[in-house]
């Protein structure tokens, strides 16, 4: 079995288990939650899957990133009464 | 056997993501479940673009890796050299790693240089020196490893491997591992096993020499890495393990 498809099969199960745990709360946190689970298989499969994979993956990082930041954003702006 | 097209993983995880952004669709839409839509457009979108095979069939890049070795393999044996191939990191006037292969027995390593292919450096020291035939494929490796390994130890050089390993499958797993002054390298191979018995069959001798291209990624990763030119002392197949004894010159 290939690393990606391993990837996607623990990716698989960590939305599953988010969605379990969490999934009567918003979308902010399934959403965050998400990006952790992105970011720790980035770091541990780095030394084992290929330059494009590893590609593919930081693109899905960078748009978790941004929703992350538009989270954060909606917050400050929540706490500060603008919204 | 060989496995039907559409049965291949880019072609079944491309179905199973279509399946999952469906659901997304329809959970979203005609249901109340929005987390539940947003888990399934994730995992469809995911599924969809990680999975990611390249594009060169296996017979192909087996065909690849055969037929470089096979030209070597020739033209070592129109050279009538008897001696085991020693693993030469870069060192003195050398800036990439190289095989020399002695036309006798080992005594000695001569001067290498970069633009050498024959070398006759006297006293008995005549042999190749070529560039090894994995050096492609340890190049791929060194490129996925943040710090340069050369000189960092028995430990980079395990790094590196696991890549080859696990990152590029070209074993399904190996050990490395020195004992006393020998260093003892085994690769066990899986999809490349039928690969490698076939060329041993049709150049057997390639092994202690040069070692196939795979084989040969291995090695000069242990001898970059150790930051010793490593020489082949004995070589040994055995069921799927290619078993590699190698001592510090």
């Amino acid at each position: 079995m290939q690393v990606s498809q391993k990837l996607a099969i623990a990716m698989t199960f960590w939305a599953a288990l988010i969605l379990t745990l969490v999934g009567n709360q918003g979308i902010e946190l399934f959403s965050i939650l998400i990006l952790i689970g992105l970011l720790i298989s980035r770091e541990l499969s780095s030394v084992y899957i290929r330059i494009s994979t590893a590609n593919r993956l930081d693109t899905f990082i960078q748009i978790g990133i941004v929703v992350f930041i538009g989270i954060v954003m909606r917050r400050i702006l929540t706490i500060l009464g603008l919204l | 056997m060989k496995n039907s097209k559409l049965l291949r993983p880019e072609y079944t995880s491309k179905m199973i993501g279509a399946v999952f952004l469906g659901m997304s669709v329809y959970l979203f839409f005609f249901t109340s479940y929005t987390n539940a839509a947003l888990g399934a457009f994730f995992i469809g979108i995911f599924t969809l673009f990680i999975i990611h095979v390249s594009t060169v069939e296996e017979d192909t890049a087996i065909a690849e890796l055969r037929s470089g070795a096979i030209s070597l393999h020739e033209l070592l044996e129109d050279l009538e050299l008897s001696g085991k191939g020693v693993v030469v990191c870069p060192r003195k006037d050398l800036t990439v790693s190289r095989i020399y292969i002695p036309a006798g027995e080992f005594d000695e390593l001569p001067d290498l240089y970069d633009e050498m292919t024959i070398v006759s450096g006297g006293r008995g020291k005549v042999g190749v020196s070529v560039v090894p035939p994995g050096k492609p494929l340890l190049d791929e490796a060194k490129q996925k490893m943040e710090y340069d390994m050369e000189g960092q130890g028995i430990e980079a050089a395990r790094e590196c491997m696991g890549y080859l390993s696990e990152g590029m499958e070209l074993a399904r797993s190996f050990s490395l591992r020195e004992e006393d002054d020998k260093i003892k390298l085994r690769i066990t191979l899986q999809k490349y096993d039928d690969y490698c018995e076939d060329l041993r069959d049709e150049a057997e001798k390639i092994c202690p020499r040069t070692g196939c291209p795979i084989c040969s990624a291995y090695l000069t990763a242990g001898s970059e890495a150790l930051s010793k030119p490593l020489k082949i002392t004995e070589f040994e197949k055995e069921e799927q393990h290619v078993k590699y004894t190698l001592e510090e010159v």
